[in-house]
């Protein structure tokens, strides 16, 4: 079936007809930009306009809630871009909740108002990834991403001695990490600067997913390799 | 642009009545149609019961030419005689057509598994059961296309060919043949049904109904005649006794076989000078007049075969029905 056909039948299915349902297959399809490929056999499709297919299957029925499962899987970056930019324009444009499942963090960072973290299958987190971070880190300053030239022992030194220093580690890439009690950034600013350092970069880091994510990971214990315990038997009905 | 449903231009709070017609029975009776008369497979069997049918009809057309006598029903005898070698065409749909109801059925449900649109129909605002009863309703409705069509092609070629027009009770009699093998397909469909829901893989479906096809079309009167020689054994002077019994258990294990039903019921249908099913004792044949069975008695001779073989396609329908409500749809 061409993907226009299989829009019809889903419509059918929902009890529309006719041009109303027409019209408004003619309006997804230019939504989810499958306009030209309206009228090609839904197999010849790419793997991101199967996707873009499925979400103008799903808007047929004009949903309130919507659920994904993964859609971003398997999928070229360009082709990513564009699907991420669908969705947002789904909750924007429509005023829609979605409700979206994803291991891609950088995605669900990118496009997610509020983030749930599952760890063995309970809900440990809820929020949005400010308030996350800003959870995890307590109540001290933000996390500054300090390197300057030369990068000696002198420098790590200096910033082991601030005051009001909370923890220290290195970066990749070279540099530092620095939390303090309080935005450390002024203090550092002129520091560096009397001392005649070069200061390459002095900014917040931004709140990364992928840290809190593993930040909460530790936190509840668990470890990456869970002996799961399924039961085995000789007769084992659906598998 | 503006997207012409947003939420703020909807009607708050008036229910959206969008219940499909039939509960989505009729869209997808029509897309499983439209599925049916596209696909390679169906052409196949079609050209597969057309050569079929077109060697039975050019094998009977050059007996009839070659016989002199002179034939009271030219277009039964045109269905039901058989060429040199070849069976006649009757035989032939009545040997090859299970194989549409079971190419028809067999992967009705496990395609959809497999391909993974099962759980999207199931999320739709249908019935359940629309599912399944839309498969199986188109099913039946390209059967009876496909017969229908076969046996008034192979009449409309007889009556170009031998340039004598059929009567009445000719033209009844096949039409009511070709219902009744419409029915007996539609009885292979339901069974092909029933293995594809109880079976996981499409190709397991498959062997099973075409190994209980052959074995009921070839093997089975082999297997009643001797059940029935073991139970009443023929040789000797009890063999006389035994008789009636042994024919009649015979005739009774037969009938369990929906071919042999067919067979009967179609020569029944197709021969007037059968008057009868069954043993007939010479005192039950004196004072008969020998003559031709009128078309309604017939039809009353052949009822209770008809009666049976839509009960077997209930019963197969309705073991598939349940077991496709129990299962589990998943991801």
């Amino acid at each position: 079936m061409t993907g226009r056909e299989n829009l019809r039948f889903t419509g059918r299915l929902n009890g529309l007809s006719g041009d109303a349902l027409e019209a408004r297959i003619d309006g997804l399809l230019r939504r989810v930009g499958l306009e030209e490929a309206g009228d090609r056999k839904a197999g010849t499709y790419s793997r991101g306009m199967r996707q873009r297919l499925g979400i103008a299957d799903v808007l047929i029925k004009d949903p309130r809630v919507i659920i994904m499962d993964e859609p971003t899987l398997g999928i070229d970056p360009e082709g990513m871009r564009d699907l991420l930019a669908l969705i947002r324009r789904l909750s924007t444009q429509d005023q829609r909740t979605i409700l979206l499942s994803s291991h891609q963090l950088q995605q669900v960072q990118q496009i997610c108002d509020r983030v749930g973290i599952f760890v063995e299958g309970r809900l440990i987190a809820c929020g949005p990834i400010a308030q996350l971070a800003k959870e995890l880190r307590g109540d001290g300053g933000p996390i500054l991403e300090v390197a300057a030239t030369p990068n000696d022992a002198a420098l790590k030194a200096l910033l082991e001695h601030l005051e009001g220093l909370r923890q220290l580690r290195p970066m990749e890439g070279g540099g530092w990490l620095v939390q303090g009690e309080e935005d450390l950034r002024p203090v550092l600013a002129r520091l560096l600067l009397e001392r005649g350092y070069d200061i390459q970069r002095l900014c917040q880091r931004s709140d990364d997913l992928d840290e809190i994510y593993h930040n909460y990971f530790e936190k509840a214990g668990a470890s990456h390799d869970l002996p799961t315990d399924k039961k085995r038997g000789l007769l084992r009905r659906r598998a | 642009m503006t997207f012409p449903l947003t939420r703020s231009a909807d009607s708050s709070g008036a229910e959206r009545e969008r219940t499909p017609r039939g509960g989505g029975l009729h869209a997808l009776f029509r897309k499983e149609l439209a599925d049916q008369l596209n696909s390679n497979r169906f052409l196949l069997l079609f050209a597969l019961l057309a050569i079929a049918g077109v060697t039975g009809f050019y094998a009977a057309l050059s007996t009839i030419r070659d016989s002199s006598e002179e034939l009271d029903f030219l277009y039964l005898t045109l269905f039901t005689t058989s060429g040199s070698n070849l069976p006649s065409f009757a035989s032939f749909l009545a040997f090859l057509s299970p194989l549409m109801g079971i190419v028809l059925g067999f992967d009705a449900i496990s395609r959809e598994r497999s391909q993974g649109t099962l759980n999207r129909l199931a999320a739709q605002p249908i019935h359940r059961d629309a599912i399944r009863n839309g498969k199986f309703l188109s099913g039946v409705a390209v059967i009876f296309l496909t017969i229908f069509a076969m046996g008034l092609l192979v009449l409309g070629a007889g009556i170009l060919s031998l340039g004598v027009p059929p009567k009445g009770e000719e033209v009844a009699r096949i039409v009511a043949f070709l219902a009744l093998c419409g029915v007996y397909v539609s009885f292979w469909l339901a069974f092909s049904m029933v293995l594809s829901v109880w079976c996981r893989h499409a190709a397991t479906a498959a062997l099973g109904a075409i190994a209980i096809w052959i074995f009921l079309s070839f093997f089975f009167s082999m297997v009643a005649a001797a059940i029935a020689s073991a139970a009443y054994p023929l040789d000797g002077i009890q063999g006389f006794y035994n008789q009636e019994a042994n024919y009649n258990l015979e005739l009774t294990l037969n009938r369990i076989s929906p071919y042999y039903l067919f067979s009967e019921a179609a020569s029944t249908i197709l021969n007037p000078n059968v008057r009868s099913i069954g043993v007939i004792t010479m005192s039950q044949l004196s004072g008969a007049v020998a003559g031709y069975l009128p078309f309604g008695q017939s039809l009353l001779l052949v009822w209770p075969h008809l009666v049976c073989m839509v009960a077997l396609t209930a019963v197969c329908f309705a073991v598939s029905y349940i077991g496709f409500m129990r299962q589990e749809i998943r991801a």
